[in-house]
């Protein structure tokens, strides 16, 4: 299954049947909503700290190939 | 209206990966996440001008792809254009969204021609460090003018009208 679209909302933002769709239960912070393919099922996870999150899904193979780490 | 704000290669480089270590990247990774709480809140639009992307493309893994450009809005105004690339299309790209309101370019290098965007009252050029004091000072202000003051009006107040604001809180946090 292959993620085709991340959306991201604040949890405050969510109405009370798209809290309950999603299966989110806290009040506030961030929630990034994903759609795959091919079910184009939602599904959610509450996101604490989105830059920490999109480091943590970074190419382990980029660390290590040398290629210009830091500019 | 949003503020625009049109990041350089380096801050996108920080927060796609966790080895980068040069001087600025965790104030970048820092004022990134500032800026993604107020792109869901639609008070800031996150500009990734095209050579850039160009740039980046090869340092985002498949995972990364989608977070990451569910959060930017392309410019194209710079694609193909002769002359330019990722480490000089900042200024004209700032030239091509002033139309569409203030922008805020986010760098941690030196903007390469600059003359384009100079005398420009609805630009402007801040390294991460200071967005993150700005945006702390406009917090502040925010909440004690009260619950239905609007986060982008006053960031939008410090940093074109009153920078000076901005320049004494950062400075005195430098000491």
């Amino acid at each position: 299954m292959a993620i085709i679209d991340v959306k991201y909302v604040k949890a405050s933002n969510l109405s009370a049947e798209e809290k309950k769709e999603l299966g989110i239960t806290v009040p506030e912070g961030l929630v990034a909503i994903q759609t795959t393919n091919p079910t184009l099922k939602r599904t959610a996870i509450v996101v604490d700290n989105y830059v920490e999150h999109l480091l943590s899904l970074g190419d382990e193979k980029s660390d290590i190939d040398g290629d210009s780490d830091n500019p | 209206m949003a503020i625009l704000i049109i990041p350089d290669f380096k801050v996108f480089f920080a927060i796609v990966n966790k080895n980068a270590s040069y001087d600025g990247a965790l104030e970048a990774r820092e004022a990134y996440e500032l800026l993604v709480n107020l792109k869901v809140e639609n008070k800031v639009e996150i500009i990734l001008a095209k050579p850039i992307e160009d740039k980046i493309r090869k340092h985002i893994s498949d995972k990364q792809a989608p977070h990451f450009y569910t959060m930017v809005e392309k410019d194209y105004s710079t694609s193909g254009v002769a002359g330019y690339d990722a480490d000089n299309c900042i200024a004209e790209t700032a030239k091509n969204n002033s139309f569409r309101g203030h922008v805020i370019i986010l760098a941690l290098d030196p903007i390469q021609k600059e003359e384009v965007i100079k005398g420009s009252r609805k630009i402007i050029t801040v390294n991460p460090a200071k967005f993150i004091t700005g945006h702390k000072v406009a917090m502040t202000h925010s909440q004690a003018l009260g619950s239905k003051t609007d986060l982008g009006d006053v960031l939008k107040f410090l940093f074109f009208i009153r920078p000076e604001i901005i320049d004494q809180a950062h400075n005195s946090r430098k000491k």
